[in-house]
């Protein structure tokens, strides 16, 4: 199904682009990409399964290109409702993410280790994350006997069913037992989940996180109070929200990028401390591409975002 | 030697007449016995993960091959069968009951109880039972409980004008029409003439539809709206194994070839039974 | 049977009513209503309120039902829920997709199983009468959406003859007037297009056809059987008629019966058969989208979507029996 015609304009202030139009089709699920692929019928995709990259990279007329790690994955905690209300339960979780096999199992490798919500991209990142958000089961079984619940926790993981995130789904949820949480797995279609999660009716969920704009306050935005109804973790209910708020602000009142280094990483920071975000990793996403196919560039503000502009084609 | 000639013909014929019947029976109780005792059978835990050693393909080590989180999927195999076997079992058995008093209610007593339930039994023939069954799951919700009642609800009608048709027949019998002037009471005719009448065809129809009920319980928990997902079940299996047609084949065969050959061994067992225990079709053979 | 007919057809309505009433008692027996499911982020609870006010959710049940009933007696099937679509859009958009899978594989599964079963019982020989039983076992035992996938994996993953889903290829432009591939495609002589709809539907109704063929099969093998041995084909014989003759003349014609009767019920299975396929090859039908609709709990496709199906199953079963009085000469007559 044809879902949009792109044509050059000719007379773009930058240039005109390279190519002539780009055509925009969809597909009914992943596999009919993959093969449409593979039979040059289309020249770009995001959205071919992951697992098919070790393949697809020893196919002559395929490369498959990997983007900059722009989109934090996390799991978003609902710190309105019992039982991630309780810090020491989300410290848990933090504690208990095995991220080098969830990267290497349930993103083909396809992202980086997590510091915090920020990334190695943004202004002000914080280095220092990656040192909260590390696998430490002992240390997640001991804040789950600290927190006096009782154990096994039943707890519920919402994610959507399309993509890496029923594979990741899986294995962050073995993560969980293993330290004492009892986990049901809730598959929804994108619609909704986006419609629980909005609703503040999940516990945990499988989320993204990417900006629209190459500013660290996009992704700051996210957690000011105005934006706390509808959000991933309804975070209106911390305690720190007047700070987070106060941070938020600051950030976008000044211009010097000095100052607005230190006020995100106090930001950061502040997030790392009451965990309302669990991080997974920075996705690379595999961009998978006919060899004909030159110039791709995997830096735009966001991973899944290509500057088609640049592109031209070799025949 | 001469004394086992006899024996020997004795179980040629045998085995000429139940051929099927015997290899299904032994199948499905093979399968059977192994699902029960599946932690005895399986060789490694059928959650355990070894993400060295993803998208194995079948080998000594890993008989079936290993699935995309590197779990043994022979092990998974051997656990799958619980859910779907546990389910079907379930659903006929209450299929069983509810379509027997209704139609034994129905056909006994007559009158408008009679059309009423049986103008219930065609609305809900009058809908193809997987999607009834569907239906039923999206109304009380997504589980194995929730695809156990709806499978059984969606078969009452099937037993409910079986045991009617039978009752029917029966009641105009001489024996029925004797011990009721004798003065026998309705629950005493039913229990002692009517339902052991009753059992050869329904016991027939019973493995019939548990072969159904092994197939519907398989789809719906592939569909998604039964067992949880990473749960080792032959439907979900082969759900999860969808994705990976292209890079590990071996992921959807193992699950669906068992599946086959489940439903096969009881198709033959309900065609062993039927020429048994149905005489108006032995030796036709179907 | 003019007066037989008419009572079907009163009796008609009545399924649909009973049907439809049905699924939508069932669907508000249970808390969550499809605006909390699909509603976007960005709504509170006031909006909701509003929302629901708007889709009458916040009526009694009772007072829903008469407006649900209202509607549906004046042909309105209202819109979908979490689209905002018609759904009588939807319908024309969904049906036809599923109607010429359900109708390819009815002729699949009928051909094979019908030639087949005679075949096992005229041709008189042991092997094929042995494979043609062990097939349609077979048949009857493979589930549909593995045999769906493995068709997939060997013919359009391997041999790359067949697309992997959809209906018809990406780039492929066409006009639509009916939806009804068969017959748009054909209408305007659009022959890259109908090549490209044949390869799509080819898996999908394989798939249907060859794992309800072994029912078919199965049923036709022991209604030639009976016919076979009875007096009628004996006194055919020995009028000394040709074998071809007796077959195909006097014995199909009374086998034809349970074979018929069987197609209405196997057009059900068909369907309900096409709900699950249609999930294998992301096929855009009623069926994937009955499915999200349950999923989502959008009442106006759950309802319009079931009418439709019930619809088209009572309206085949008619037909079967029209067909089955026109072919069974015993029927024909008053007295029955």
């Amino acid at each position: 199904m044809l879902v949009a015609l792109l044509v050059a304009n000719d007379d773009y202030w930058a240039g005109r682009p390279y190519v002539d139009q780009i055509v925009i089709r969809a597909f009914p699920d992943e596999a009919a990409i993959l093969a449409a692929l593979e039979a040059g019928e289309i020249d770009m995709t995001l959205y071919a399964p992951f697992t098919s990259v070790p393949r697809l990279q020893s196919s002559e007329n395929i490369r498959v290109e990997v983007g900059a790690p722009l989109v934090d994955l996390f799991i978003g905690a609902n710190v309105a409702k019992e039982p991630f209300d309780n810090l020491l339960l989300r410290q848990a979780v933090n504690y208990a993410l095995d991220r080098e096999t969830l990267i290497e199992a349930g993103l083909n490798g396809f992202a980086e280790m997590p510091a915090s919500l920020l990334g190695p991209l943004d202004l002000g990142f914080d280095e220092s994350g990656r040192e909260v958000s590390v696998y430490d089961p002992e240390r997640a079984k001991a804040l789950l006997a600290d927190s006096g619940v009782d154990l096994p926790l039943a707890i519920e993981v919402a994610y959507e069913n399309n993509r890496f995130w029923p594979q990741l789904a899986e294995l962050v949820a073995a993560d969980l037992e293993a330290v004492g949480f009892d986990v049901t797995l809730d598959r929804l279609d994108a619609g909704s989940f986006w419609g629980k999660v909005g609703d503040g009716a999940t516990q945990l969920s499988l989320n993204q996180r990417s900006t629209f704009v190459p500013d660290p306050h996009d992704k700051a935005i996210l957690m000011a109070r105005a934006g706390a109804e509808g959000s991933q973790t309804q975070h209106q209910a911390l305690d720190a929200v007047d700070e987070i708020d106060t941070l938020v602000t600051a950030g976008i009142s000044t211009v010097d990028p000095m100052e607005r280094e230190a006020i995100y990483q106090e930001f950061q920071a502040l997030m790392l401390e009451h965990l309302p975000y669990i991080y997974i990793g920075y996705l690379t996403p595999p961009i998978f591409v006919n060899a004909r196919v030159q110039n791709v560039e995997t830096f735009g503000t966001a991973g899944g975002r290509i500057n088609l502009r640049e592109i031209w084609l070799s025949e | 030697m001469q004394g086992l000639i006899p024996t020997s013909a004795r179980i040629r014929a045998f085995w000429r007449r139940y051929d099927i019947a015997v290899v299904g029976s032994v199948a499905f109780a093979f399968i059977l016995l192994i699902t029960i005792f599946a932690s005895l059978v399986s060789p490694y835990d059928p959650m355990a993960r070894n993400i060295k050693n993803r998208f194995a393909p079948p080998s000594s080590e890993n008989a079936f091959g290993t699935d995309q989180l590197g779990r043994d999927i022979f092990s998974r195999v051997v656990h799958g069968g619980r859910p779907i076997l546990s389910a079907s079992f379930s659903a006929v058995l209450f299929s069983l009951a509810a379509g027997m008093t209704i139609g034994v209610a129905g056909g006994y007593l007559g009158g408008p109880l009679d059309s009423a339930l049986m103008r219930l039994m065609d609305v809900m023939l009058s809908f193809p039972s997987i999607l009834l069954a569907i239906l039923i799951v999206a109304t009380l919700g997504v589980g194995l409980l929730n695809v156990t009642i709806a499978i059984g609800f969606a078969m009452v009608p099937v037993f409910a004008r079986l045991a009617r048709s039978i009752v029917i027949t029966l009641a105009y019998e001489e024996y029925v029409a004797a011990a009721r002037s004798l003065g026998a009471s309705d629950i005493h005719i039913i229990w002692n003439h009517i339902l052991p009448n009753m059992l050869p065809p329904i016991i027939v129809q019973a493995s019939a539809m548990l072969a159904v009920a092994i197939g519907a319980a398989s789809a719906l928990n592939f569909i998604g709206l039964g067992v949880e997902p990473g749960t080792p079940d032959w439907g979900m299996m082969v759900a999860d194994g969808q994705r990976l047609i292209f890079d590990a084949p071996h992921v959807p065969l193992f699950p669906g070839l068992v599946i086959t050959i489940t439903v096969l061994s009881v198709n033959y067992m309900g065609d062993g039974l039927r020429d048994h225990l149905d005489p108006k079709l032995r030796r036709q053979g179907t | 049977m003019l007066s037989y007919m008419l009572k079907r057809l009163i009796w008609l309505p009545v399924v649909l009513w009973a049907v439809s009433s049905l699924t939508f008692l069932a669907l508000r027996i249970v808390p969550g209503n499809p605006i909390q499911t699909v509603q976007n982020q960005v709504m509170d609870k006031s909006q909701l309120a509003q929302v629901e006010a708007v889709w009458g959710l916040n009526r009694p049940i009772i007072e829903q039902y008469a407006n649900f009933l209202s509607k549906l007696i004046r042909g309105d099937l209202g819109l979908a829920m979490s689209s905002g679509v018609p759904i009588r859009r939807m319908i024309f958009e969904r049906m036809p997709p599923t109607i010429e899978l359900a109708i390819v594989s009815l002729i699949i599964s009928t051909s094979i199983g019908v030639l087949s079963g005679v075949a096992s019982v005229t041709i008189r020989n042991r092997a094929i009468d042995y494979s043609v039983r062990t097939a349609s076992i077979l048949g009857l035992s493979l589930p549909l959406f593995w045999v769906g996938i493995m068709l997939i994996i060997l013919f359009s993953v391997n041999l790359r003859w067949t697309p992997t889903s959809g209906r018809i290829g990406a780039g492929m432009d066409y006009d639509v007037i009916t939806n009804f591939m068969f017959y748009d495609l054909i209408a305007t002589g659009n022959w890259d297009a109908f090549a490209s709809f044949l390869r799509h539907l080819v898996l999908p109704s394989v798939t249907i056809g060859l794992t309800s063929a072994g029912f078919v099969a199965r049923l036709t093998r022991s209604a030639m059987l009976e016919v076979m041995s009875s007096d009628y084909i004996r006194t055919a014989r020995a009028k000394g008629l040709y074998e071809r003759s007796v077959i195909w003349r006097h014995a199909m014609r009374n086998a034809m019966l349970p074979i018929i009767t069987l197609q209405g019920l196997q057009f059900g299975a068909i369907l309900g058969g096409a709900v699950i396929t249609e999930r294998v090859f992301s096929y855009p039908g009623m069926g994937t989208w009955l499915l999200n609709g349950i999923l989502e709990r959008d009442y106006s496709v759950v309802q319009g979507g079931i009418i439709f199906v019930a619809l088209a199953y009572v309206l085949m079963n008619l037909l079967v029996d029209i067909l089955y009085h026109v072919i069974d000469p015993r029927l024909r007559n008053p007295s029955h």
